[in-house]
């Protein structure tokens, strides 16, 4: 099968990639994964049959971007808290899911650390910055106060934070929402993780201030994998070794970004490269399926997508595909080769 | 009673890109024991706005957090008074007296879709409603622009007896825009009204408001801080930083030919990862691996 | 910030100062709607010139204004008129009987707040335990049992019955325990329904589920992170409870004739006591006022936000 088959599409894509992160990942190939994911099916503990995500196989190296792509409703977060060990407890777990090998049960909760799309939610809201970063480094590390307070303001500076001292006298109310951001990743890093989940940690910031968290997270990756949750396509091509795209609680495409950026294989991820509006030039209308991705109890036995596909088949609307292709690139679509 | 509203077809035959609305030399700041509030997020006092909004086109305005944009959103609907400077609508200076038939004119979007839905009453409801309170209608006599209004943002008419929790933030919006649209405005303020939606929805808005311009010659304001949808709908964009505008021209002028550092800064801040949606520059500017922080600008 | 904080207080104090003067405004409109004194005192079998008398002995005959700026003056220099019925400075007979409410209403308010922030934790905590439902349960009967009732039973069971406390009267601590038990369930169930919505609400927060994903034990989490965030609403209730302390004692009081204010309120009352009654009502709107304002100022100190979302 040649991947690199030119897909029918309006615009053109990116023509040529050099090595770069992709290369890296390379080098890290032979490595064991750090969080490999194997048959996650998360179902509704008193509705097993509403599957809020369907069979997603995953793994992550050391020292990987990864971008999950998904829209809302599409089991992202419901992947994040699962990894996380937070998830509901109205939720039943399927498949497995280890770290370095070993289950997530038994995997101490410190080697994952996560950020979130609304960093002032996830800061107490009448307790200072300082108290808050302070406790994480006393808790982890074990230290006294007043080292604890050395080392949050190392945490501090580390992220781009100029004055620490000033900062950590604050409450989060005080300060805007790309230091806050700021202020969850210091925590995060005085976690020492393995694995940091950033779920939408940039979507409620303002570019610039997205520009600079990415270029913070992306000094952060050589000691960690990072799996990095958006719907901006545009962010996780950017930035990321590899993306999975999800949709409705399934993995459609995963593959290297670059890849992916030239020939994306699956309609769904095509449909989101036509749904963002372009820069320059003469402004075209934007593509975009109707509807809206079906809901968890109104999924049916074939292709998530097919309602909205154009290129639709008949196994499609019996038989849910599969993910196929070579590694570098898989697609989960009866009609790919087409 | 003949219909209250003038219709929308006479408008249009007027002039079109003559100004509908200006702002002109407008100062504004919250109340001295309101700022300490603003000052957090970076203060949102507006400085000497001078800005255009001309009939039947798409005007951007972009600015980051703190940036007084949604100030200039209040502003313009009527729900503040600047501390100087004066607004004109349709030619006309806005005066107190003139307020209430200038909000029937000037309708708004606002970015939480589902927060701007009363969680208890019906969408049919909720669209008619600024009909009911503002002109007396029967309930029955609303129903063909209910229909009109609703099929108008491609919406069926089975979503009029749902509540807002069962309905999603896509159909939410296009129930906001329908609510927007029965008074017939002439003016919708959109701020921020695709930044909660998600990327094919946002397409799918985008695409209607856009559709909404051209065949009801209705004049927008699009507020937001993406770039990128600002691009695709509007023809004329200014640029606001800590209250005053430091941009403003046609599309092509802003986008191809930013004059400030700051709208450089900006424009060299959206994620491009050369997806292939820019038009193709005779130097490729995608040719380097993605990932890397020393990408190059869009290829302009 | 410190210059905001001090303009706030200046305009919560001055908020208070306004309500204060409407609430002995209202005071003294609602005491002259409530029928004549003079006809209550001296009976209607009365003469004309009796009456005449007595009005003007009472300054009861002078135009409404006048009356209503003397009622001001005398507030201003603390004298509240003589009573009626025991001749004496109405201000210095409510305040003879004060320490014994406050006595009462202190001891009873502790054991409230102990037991209901208490209970109320527990049943936000360990909502399935036995524990936990326990608490909840003893709040909702504590609610629903009106406190004359809960008094008879408790007067029932540990005076007429095992014969270890006094049924009524103010001799030693051991006639303090049933009335405080009494007073003190409600105010406690209170507490404990309000402490234990604003624990579970904290609990469910997103700032305690990162906490929890930072590994931070969960009796940290509690104290460090849940409580101070909880600890605004059940301020709230705290001050209610409190303000109404003055009067809130009635009930138990007359059932159990302690001889405090509540007792003195009911007996003024019935005799038309104008002025003793109007010195209640003055003191128990003063303390409402009062234990307010401290709760505001208290969300300044608990609550950094409201320093600057106030407007």
């Amino acid at each position: 099968m040649d991947q690199t088959t030119a897909h029918a599409l309006e615009a053109p894509f990116v023509q040529t990639f050099e090595q770069g992160n992709v290369g890296r990942t390379a080098m890290e190939a032979g490595s064991p994964p750090l969080l490999s994911i194997t048959g996650l099916t998360v179902v509704l503990a008193d509705r097993p049959e509403t599957r809020l995500l369907d069979a997603v196989q995953l793994e992550l190296r050391k020292g990987e971007f990864f971008a999950l792509v998904g829209e809302s409703g599409s089991g992202k977060s419901v992947l994040c808290s699962t990894i996380m060990g937070v998830a509901s407890s109205e939720l039943r777990c399927l498949g497995d899911i280890h770290i370095e090998g070993r289950r997530l049960s038994d995997v101490d909760r410190r080697q994952r650390a996560m950020i979130y799309q609304q960093p002032s939610l996830y800061l107490n809201p009448v307790r200072r910055i300082g108290f808050q970063l302070r406790e994480t480094v006393q808790v982890i590390d074990g230290l006294s106060k007043k080292e604890a307070s050395e080392r949050a303001a190392d945490l501090l500076r580390d992220v781009g934070i100029d004055d620490p001292n000033e900062t950590m006298r604050k409450y989060p109310h005080e300060m805007s929402g790309g230091m806050n951001q700021r202020v969850m990743i210091a925590m995060a890093v005085a976690m020492k993780p393995q694995l940091l989940i950033a779920d939408e940690p940039t979507s409620a910031l303002d570019v610039t201030t997205q520009k600079q968290i990415l270029d913070l997270l992306e000094q952060l990756r050589s000691d960690m994998a990072i799996l990095f949750v958006t719907h901006d396509l545009g962010v996780a091509l950017q930035r990321s070794d590899r993306i999975g795209v999800l949709y409705a609680g399934q993995l459609v495409e995963i593959g290297r970004a670059d890849l992916v950026a030239r020939t994306p294989l699956h309609p769904y991820t095509r449909a989101l490269f036509s749904a963002v509006p372009p820069l320059s030039g003469r402004p075209r209308r934007l593509h975009s399926p109707a509807g809206s991705l079906p809901e968890p109890t109104q999924r049916q036995a074939g292709c998530n997508f097919a309602s909205r596909c154009s290129g639709t088949l008949d196994t499609c609307r019996h038989t849910r595909p599969a993910l196929q292709g070579i590694p570098q690139q898989m697609v989960a679509c009866h009609n790919s080769e087409a | 009673m003949t219909s209250p509203i003038e219709p929308s077809h006479v408008r249009t035959a007027r002039a079109s890109s003559e100004p509908i609305l200006e702002l002109r030399n407008v100062d504004f700041c919250y109340l001295a024991a309101r700022r300490s509030a603003a000052e957090v997020l970076g203060g949102s006092r507006l400085h000497k706005i001078n800005m255009i909004v001309r009939r039947g086109k798409a005007h951007g305005l972009i600015g980051e957090s703190g940036s007084g944009k949604s100030t200039i959103a209040k502003l313009l609907l009527g729900l503040t008074a600047p501390q100087s400077g004066q607004i004109f609508f349709d030619g006309e200076l806005l005066t107190p007296d003139r307020l209430a038939a200038f909000r029937l004119r000037v309708q708004p979007v606002f970015q939480s879709p589902l927060d701007a839905l009363d969680p208890i009453t019906p969408i049919g409801k909720q669209i008619i409603a600024p009909l009911l309170v503002n002109f007396n209608m029967k309930s029955s006599d609303c129903q063909a622009r209910l229909a009109a209004a609703i099929s108008a943002v491609g919406l069926s008419g089975e979503i009029l007896g749902k509540l807002p929790h069962q309905i999603s933030g896509g159909q939410a919006q296009r129930v906001n825009i329908a609510r927007a649209l029965i008074l017939d405005p002439e003016v919708l303020i959109c701020d921020e009204p695709v930044s909660a939606l998600d990327m094919t929805v946002q397409a799918q808005i985008l695409n209607l408001l856009s559709d909404l311009r051209e065949s009801r010659g209705l004049s927008l304001l699009f507020i937001s801080h993406d770039i990128r949808s600002v691009a695709y709908l509007c023809s004329e964009i200014t640029v606001l930083k800590r209250g005053s505008i430091v941009e403003s021209g046609s599309r092509d002028e802003v986008l191809l030919d930013p004059k400030t550092d700051y709208m450089k800064s900006l424009l060299e801040a959206v994620p491009n990862s050369g997806l292939g949606l820019e038009t193709a520059s005779p130097s490729n500017p995608c040719s380097q691996p993605a990932g890397r922080r020393d990408l190059p600008a869009e290829g302009w | 910030m410190r210059r905001n904080t001090q303009k706030i207080f200046a305009s919560k104090i001055a908020r208070a100062l306004v309500t204060l003067v409407l609430m002995v405004t209202s005071v003294f409109v609602l005491m002259r709607c409530a029928g004549d004194p003079v006809t209550v005192l001296l009976g209607p079998d009365a003469t004309a010139d009796m009456r005449a008398a007595y009005s003007g002995e009472l300054g009861l005959d002078r135009p409404i204004l006048a009356q209503y700026l003397t009622y001001l003056h005398n507030i201003v220099r603390g004298s509240l008129g003589v009573s009626y019925v025991y001749r004496q400075d109405a201000l210095g007979v409510v305040l003879s009987h004060l320490p014994l409410t406050l006595i009462l209403t202190c001891s009873a308010l502790t054991l409230a707040a102990l037991t209901g922030v208490a209970g109320g934790i527990t049943a936000a905590v360990f909502p399935s335990s036995f524990i936990g439902r326990a608490c909840t349960i003893g709040t909702v009967v504590g609610l629903c049992v009106p406190s004359f009732f809960l008094a008879i039973v408790l007067m029932l069971a540990f005076s007429i019955q095992l014969n270890w406390l006094p049924t009524g009267g103010a001799e030693g601590w051991r006639s303090l325990v049933l009335p405080a038990i009494t007073m003190a369930a409600a105010s406690s169930a209170v507490l404990a329904r309000y402490t234990r919505v604003a624990v579970r609400e904290s609990l469910d927060s997103r700032y305690v589920l990162a906490a929890f994903a930072r590994d931070i034990p969960f009796w940290r989490i509690l104290i460090h992170h849940v409580l101070p965030n909880a600890a605004v609403p059940i301020l709230t209730i705290l001050g209610l409870l409190i303000g109404g302390a003055v009067t809130g004692s009635t009930v138990v009081e007359t059932v159990f004739s302690w001889p405090g204010i509540g007792n003195l309120f009911v007996t003024s009352v019935g005799n038309r006591d104008v002025p003793v009654v109007q010195a209640i009502v003055l003191l128990a709107g003063t303390a409402m006022i009062m234990t307010n304002l401290a709760v505001d100022l208290g969300y300044t100190w608990l609550d950094p936000r409201s320093k600057s979302s106030e407007t």
